[in-house]
């Protein structure tokens, strides 16, 4: 398993795609902390120095998780798109351990770009002078909150890849999960489901404290859940079409 | 034991049967043409044996077992399908690379094979820059990684050149020189016939036959033309010596099952004159066609 792990990381690393999608990432990371730190002293804007800011100069770092739960997508759809499905099963004929190999790299990439993008939300924070960074409890649960949401979003994503397996329509997916339904389910006064969502659980997990907001604990077991449940369909879908 | 062996393969999509009880065996140390017109199920039935398109009914066994239960296909069998499964955007060696990795083939087996398979001067090149011939090298080279005794291709003289088609003769010749099996489809049936030694000739998704080159070509129909203008004088004593012979549209006298050296010795002892003689022999493309045309018929 640990080589077939490689071998999809080694897709990644040795794909020019994946280098423009990290650098959109952090590109999409620092702009928002940029735009946070530009408000410092606003009205309605967080204080300089004060630990609100702290939390949202590394809250928003998190926003690029969406452009690498989107190189997720793009790791598992390329297959299918690329007809390189083909080559890989008759490498590794078990389809069940070649998706499994993807959801792991897709989540060790998702968990290594949500250190990247921590430590460049930290560093462009320090740079402005306005952000204190004491190392104590609260920023190491942030930092490992950051890190397990974006190997969730990942993860996630690539097996609802897996399920969907058109690039194009797959592609939509992580933009509805982490920006649409946040967005729309309180717009629709169903505010009571927002901790069940993903989105919900991975703002608990950061110890965003809202209507209902889960434990950290049950937030994770949520996560888990939605991941296992889109993991099992898209195998499901896999194991059961044919490669033609 | 048959390398690949096929029982009662069937495969249905929606309402439409592409294979129907296939049953054929490929032996060990051959190589097998798998034939049959387009749309006769070749592809499909290749995918079934390498687990790709799961079957209606029946099996499939490469050296034994199906393939998706081998341990590191690599090693047992390598199959080169369609020459379009490859990102545009690695190189020819990374492309080998990635399919080594997860069989533990070192690096050093990739660069081997692109030598074998002369793309070592192109292996730092990005697939999308490939012509279809050299994919088709690609192709192979990933089928050939670890060295495996089965080799299973689908069209490979597909966008090759004539140079590329006679290399891949000689290859897959070398390779069965040295105890491997291959079972390859093409539409090329005069190459075929130079190199295979037994043919699978399928139509609609079912077996039409199945045998030698030999027990279809050979023994189905030889015949000597003789261009003479005693052409009634030459059959009439070639039918004296219980030898079939018949005149032709063209008024040449074809004999049948027959030998040039018979004919002639015929001819000499008659004081015939004769301005031509040649042996000539139905081609595996005359069998094929008038097999599957039978099928037609039968359908």
């Amino acid at each position: 398993m640990t080589a077939l792990v490689r071998s999809e990381l080694l897709k990644l690393y040795w794909t020019r795609a994946t280098w423009f999608f990290i650098a959109g990432a952090v590109l999409l990371a620092a702009v928002r902390v940029e735009l946070v730190l530009a408000s410092v002293g606003k009205v309605g804007s967080p204080l300089r120095d004060s630990p609100e800011l702290r939390l949202t100069v590394l809250g928003v770092s998190g926003s690029g998780s969406l452009v690498v739960a989107l190189l997720a997508v793009v790791l598992v759809t390329r297959e299918f798109h690329y007809a390189t499905w083909t080559s890989t099963l008759l490498i590794t004929p078990s389809r069940r351990r070649v998706l499994l190999a993807k959801f792991v790299a897709a989540g060790v990439l998702g968990a290594a770009s949500g250190a990247v993008l921590f430590v460049v939300a930290a560093v462009l924070g320090l740079i402005s002078g306005d952000v204190t960074l004491g190392i104590d409890a609260r920023l190491v649960q942030l930092l490992i909150a950051g890190v397990v949401a974006a190997a969730f979003w990942a993860w996630l994503c690539a097996a609802l890849a897996a399920l969907i397996r058109n690039q194009t329509i797959a592609l939509f997916v992580p933009p509805v999960l982490m920006i649409a339904v946040g967005a729309l389910l309180p717009a629709y006064r169903l505010d009571s489901i927002v901790p069940w969502t993903p989105d919900g659980a991975v703002a608990a997990l950061a110890g965003a404290e809202f209507a209902g907001s889960l434990p950290v604990w049950a937030a994770l077991a949520v996560l888990i859940t939605y991941g296992l449940a889109a993991s099992l369909a898209g195998l499901q879908r896999v194991q059961r079409s044919d490669v033609c | 034991m048959a390398a690949i062996s096929v029982r009662g393969l069937t495969k249905r999509f929606g309402g439409v049967t592409a294979v129907n009880d296939l049953s054929f065996d490929v032996e060990s140390g051959t190589i097998t043409g798998f034939l049959g017109p387009n749309g006769a199920g070749k592809t499909t039935t290749l995918r079934m044996i390498l687990g790709l398109v799961h079957p209606t009914g029946g099996s499939a066994l490469v050296d034994g077992a199906p393939y998706v239960q081998l341990d590191r296909p690599a090693f047992t069998v390598g199959a080169a399908l369609e020459a379009t499964g490859f990102h545009p955007g690695r190189t020819a060696r990374n492309h080998l690379r990635i399919l080594a990795h997860p069989n533990q083939i070192p690096t050093h087996r990739v660069d081997e094979v692109l030598e074998e398979v002369d793309l070592a001067s192109a292996a730092r090149r990005r697939v999308g820059e490939f012509s279809l011939g050299m994919r088709q090298r690609l192709m192979l080279a990933g089928a050939l990684l670890g060295d495996p005794g089965i080799l299973i291709l689908d069209e490979p003289t597909n966008g090759l050149d004539p140079a590329g088609v006679h290399w891949l003769r000689e290859f897959l010749s070398a390779r069965v020189d040295r105890g491997g099996t291959v079972l390859v489809s093409s539409h090329l049936l005069a190459e075929l016939a130079i190199s295979a030694a037994a043919v699978v000739i399928i139509k609609e998704g079912r077996l039409v036959t199945q045998g030698t080159i030999g027990d279809l070509v050979g023994h189905t129909g030889s015949w000597v033309r003789v261009r003479t203008p005693q052409a009634s004088k030459l059959r009439s004593m070639l039918t004296s010596r219980g030898i079939s012979a018949e005149l032709s549209a063209a008024g040449e006298v074809v004999a049948r099952d027959v030998s040039t050296q018979q004919v002639g010795e015929a001819v000499a002892a008659a004081g015939l004159v004769v301005y031509e003689m040649t042996a000539e022999q139905r081609s595996l493309e005359d069998t094929f066609l008038e097999l599957t045309a039978a099928e037609r018929h039968r359908s």
